[in-house]
């Protein structure tokens, strides 16, 4: 029972994260109808400030006698306006030219994601690093099942992110635009709403759940690397689409259900296995549910 | 810019198979001086692609990796081009028309095994240039003329590497290695053409992004799935690949690849692959049976893409499951959209250009893959169909309709 | 035995009946009309019989052929053929391959033939594309042949349609609003290219419209329906004053 109950909540930590990546890929698919294949690299570059800021601010914090949680927003802060404004260039340069032309825009995305991989080599050189814990790592044991400071951090955080998301989309009304948009494009400018606008924040605020994402990967498994957006990306990017691509809540659980479906396989089936699994059990969901569990069968009109 | 648009026509006033001819005199004149010549103008040996590495090895050699091109490649072309111009229309109207394709395709092996097949590096570069042709022309069919999004092209090239790998290390004596390597290719080919219809089948009701994940999960389970088959070597790889893979095979198969898929999307049942692209039910209900053009638009790429697996494993001589990963499809997908969509001519030009800059900028490292997605993103802003999107050369257009096919509004 | 013989035809989509007990027996060479409010189940109707949806209930008899559960390239290879509301060409595609794409139930060579461009595909590619040019001339838009069919004006287009439905060698033809957005002039030119393809095809016509002076100069028998339900049929006369045809379409009791 307990070793169950461990796995559980292993699966909910990972799962909160692939449920704030795979957020991004669903809010910007819901607007544009586009899947930004760069976004697991966005991730990646999420993690990257992170490292950069939290080890800026760690020193600063030994020096001034800075609480850990400030530390830690300020990281976050940090990487999620790093991470925000390189996603908005992106978007600006190579995304909004080739808008109409939906072909051509995804294979675009695929380039930036690889571009980013490799800038990254440039200006970092060949990295592999280690982040550092900007919580102090303890381990409670209740009911026989442990749980560390960081898993609680990370889920915490993940709800939190989450519940703000939910409030900006439902009740403001940049919010209410981003939902009118995915419902009908076109006449949305003619209401008075600028459509350029509305892409960059839905961008803005896609980068930003990458960036909180890549900050606690970072903390749960502390090895951070060039190409750790291409796996973790692919596999949110099929949370999402499990989940019903273009529904938030499709997401939050597309996340979730990858999760337990991983740690589960990885319970059961060889460790090599797993990804394997993984991937065989979201294509039977898609096959049975071809638009996902939310997913709204955009219905034709013959 | 009107200079550039004069020297364009000034070139363009010179038929193709004058530059041609120019080549193959310009890769002779090479054969016999071209060491010599290099070593007179101080560079360690005859520039490999045109001396663009050791350039930027070295900035210093510029002025005379210059002097070799223009003394070996620039003038002898451009010269021998002028001179035959002339003579050209009377030859070609000598030629009959059923063995003008032919004549052009035999002439430009001649070309390329003239100026590569003396050197083994630019073997090599050939080589994987015919497997990329192969790759780009058969990933066209779906991504372009059937309007599918397909990134898992890489998985079905390692189903032809390791099923043609293992006939010809394990299977075929290795005494009749040419005359099996074919019947490996095509039984790589064969397999791999089979599991393209673990991505037809799902297309009957997924479109659009959805039979993207398809895609990419079949990659992904096609590569994993190597990985747990210890017998081949697992994530280890498989070696023992005899050096089967050369000019004359690269240039075979490309041309076949190219030549057997345009007649098919020229044809009545390749139009449907198109309509389906247009409008799937409007196809279906012109009497267009969209189940069985799916499966054969998807088998016939996968098979190919097998083909260039084989290929590809009998030049390298090692293969491993991560070879075959989605970066490999990545790399398809760029030469195709570079290229261009829909069209044959483009995934030619496509694949060569990438196999070209992928060489050529190798001191870059890792520079290059910033660099490529950039040049790609900067094409498709220009034409966002790519290069060719859409049209062909005119050897590739339907005979009737040569003239009036370029005019395809972007 | 009738051409076409649709009984008890009902259709729901989810909760919503879009068509409700639809009959009818289409004698071969009729030319009837269905006409009703928008939203009135008519395209839905159109669309069961060609096999796009699977009806709730009911049956389809074609020929004698049940055509429930056949799919749509099926039902269109045994006779049935139709345009569409909203223009459904595939325009980046040359008109001339419009129309050849429409002969794909009539290819005989095998795929080998095809990839090796050698044997019967050529002298049928040969066929098909004198046989599009032929008909794409009946229409007087053959100068168009080697134009993408997006280029063309609305007009043309929907000419190009109807002759793309001719090249699958239809015995019924099911016209959804051929006249759409047509001037008086132009719809008389329809009229009478309708009654010409009919005879010279030997064709059965089925159409849907909106426009009366189209309807009521051509159909021999008019059914009209509203919300999923036939409300009235028989002849143009008959239907024209029926009380319930003048109440579904403009809410009261009007001299039409």
């Amino acid at each position: 029972m307990a070793y169950f109950l461990q796995q559980l909540i292993n699966a909910i930590q990972l799962g909160s994260i692939y449920a704030l990546i795979a957020l991004g890929y669903t809010m910007v698919y819901g607007v544009l109808r586009f899947i930004n294949f760069a976004h697991g690299d966005i991730f990646m570059v999420g993690a990257l400030l992170a490292y950069f800021a939290a080890g800026f601010l760690l020193r600063l914090a030994s020096r001034m006698a800075i609480p850990a949680v400030l530390v830690f927003m300020g990281t976050m802060l940090f990487s999620m306006a790093g991470t925000t404004l390189i996603a908005l260039l992106i978007e600006k340069v190579a995304y909004r030219p080739l808008r109409q032309y939906r072909l051509s825009v995804v294979i675009t995305a695929l380039g930036m994601g690889v571009l980013l991989e490799h800038m990254a080599l440039v200006i970092v050189g060949p990295w592999r690093l280690s982040f550092p814990a900007l919580v102090a790592s303890r381990v409670y044991k209740v009911a026989g099942v442990s749980i560390s400071t960081i898993q609680l951090l990370i889920i915490f955080v993940s709800i939190v992110l989450m519940v703000i998301l939910e409030l900006i989309v439902q009740k403001t009304k940049q919010g209410m635009a981003m939902r009118a948009i995915s419902y009908d494009r076109e006449t949305l400018p003619l209401m008075g709403v600028s459509v350029n606008q509305i892409v960059s924040l839905t961008f803005s605020v896609s980068s930003c759940l990458a960036a909180a994402g890549g900050l606690l990967y970072g903390h749960a498994y502390p090895i951070v690397e060039p190409y750790m957006g291409i796996m973790v990306g692919w596999k949110s990017f099929i949370s999402a689409v499990v989940g019903g691509i273009g529904s938030i809540r499709g997401a939050m659980l597309g996340g979730f259900i990858l999760g337990f479906v991983e740690i589960g396989a990885g319970a059961v089936f060889p460790s090599r296995m797993r990804d394997l699994i993984s991937f065989v059990v979201l294509m039977s969901v898609l096959l049975v549910r071809p638009t996902g569990i939310f997913g709204v069968a955009r219905r034709q009109k013959v | 810019m009107p200079q550039l648009d004069k020297l364009r026509s000034h070139l363009a006033a010179v038929p193709a198979l004058a530059y041609l001819f120019g080549f193959l005199v310009s890769s002779t004149i090479e054969l016999i001086a071209g060491d010599s010549l290099a070593t007179l103008l101080g560079l360690p040996g005859m520039p490999s692609l045109f001396g663009i590495t050791l350039v930027q090895r070295e900035l210093l050699m510029l002025p005379s990796v210059f002097a070799y091109d223009v003394l070996i490649y620039v003038l002898p072309i451009y010269v021998v081009a002028r001179l035959c111009a002339p003579f050209i229309p009377k030859l070609t109207s000598r030629i009959p028309e059923r063995f003008s394709a032919p004549f052009y395709v035999l002439l430009a092996f001649l070309v390329v095994q003239l100026w590569g097949g003396h050197h083994e590096y630019r073997s090599l570069v050939l080589s994987l240039m015919g497997v990329n042709i192969v790759l780009a022309a058969s990933l066209n069919l779906i991504n372009g003329y059937m309007g599918e999004f397909s990134v898992g092209h890489a998985g079905f090239m390692g189903v032809g590497a390791y099923v043609a790998s293992i006939l010809t290390v394990w299977v075929f004596p290795r005494s009749l290695g040419h005359l099996t390597f074919p019947l490996a290719l095509l039984a790589g080919g064969a397999c791999a053409g089979l599991a393209g219809l673990l991505v037809a089948i799902p297309s009957f009701k997924i479109r659009g992004d959805y039979l993207a994940i398809i895609t990419l999960a079949v990659n992904y389970i096609i590569k994993n799935g190597i990985e747990n088959i210890e017998r081949i070597g697992g994530s280890r790889g498989f070696m023992g690949m005899a050096k089967l893979t050369n000019i004359p095979w690269a240039f075979v198969w490309s041309a076949l690849t190219v030549w057997l898929i345009r007649n098919f999307v020229l044809s009545p049942r390749g139009r449907a692959v198109v309509a389906i692209r247009e409008d799937e039910i409007a196809a279906e209900t012109m009497t267009v049976n969209t189940r069985y053009t799916k499966i054969v638009a998807f088998c016939l790429s996968s098979f190919f893409a097998g083909i260039a697996g084989g290929l590809f494993a009998h030049v390298l001589l090692y293969i491993n499951p991560s070879t075959f990963s989605l970066l490999k499809s990545t790399e398809v997908l760029v030469m195709v959209y570079l290229g261009g969509m829909a069209s044959m001519s483009g995934s030619l030009i496509g694949a060569v250009t990438f196999t070209l800059l992928l060489e050529m900028l190798r001191p870059l490292e890792v520079w290059k893959w910033v660099l490529i997605p950039m040049l790609l993103v900067a094409m498709l802003l220009r034409r966002h169909a790519g290069l060719m999107g859409f049209r062909e050369f005119s050897f590739l257009s339907p005979r009737e309709e040569a003239k009036s096919y370029g005019s395809a509004s972007d | 035995m009738a051409l076409l013989q649709i009984s008890r035809l009902t259709h729901f989509f989810g909760g919503l009946r879009a068509v409700h007990d639809f009959e009818l027996n289409l004698e071969e060479g009729e030319l009837i009309g269905l006409i009703g409010p928008n939203g009135a189940g008519k395209t839905t109707v159109f669309n069961l019989i060609t096999g796009i949806y699977r009806p709730t209930e009911g049956t389809i008899q074609f020929n004698g052929h049940n055509l429930i559960g056949q799919q749509p390239h099926e039902i269109a290879a045994k006779g049935i053929c139709r345009t569409f509301q909203t223009i459904r060409l595939f325009s980046n595609v040359s008109v001339l391959d419009n129309v050849k794409i429409a002969f794909y139930s009539q290819i005989r060579a095998s795929l080998i033939e095809t990839l090796l461009r050698a044997g019967r595909i050529v002298s049928e590619d040969k066929a098909f594309t004198d046989e599009a040019m032929r008909l794409l001339g009946i229409f007087n838009v053959d100068h168009y042949a080697h134009e993408l069919a997006r280029n063309l004006p609305y007009g043309e287009q929907r000419r190009v349609e109807i002759a793309r439905a001719l090249a699958t060698k239809p015995r019924l033809l099911l016209l959804d609003e051929p006249a759409a957005g047509m001037n008086p002039g132009e719809i008389d030119h329809l009229m009478d290219l309708i009654h010409y393809i009919r005879d010279e095809f030997r064709l059965t016509i089925f159409l849907i419209e909106h426009q009366m002076r189209l309807v009521m100069r051509i159909c021999e028998r008019i059914k009209v329906m509203d919300f999923g339900a036939t409300i009235a049929e028989g002849s143009c006369d008959h239907v024209r004053n029926d009380p319930k045809v003048l109440k579904a379409y403009l809410g009261e009791e009007t001299v039409f």
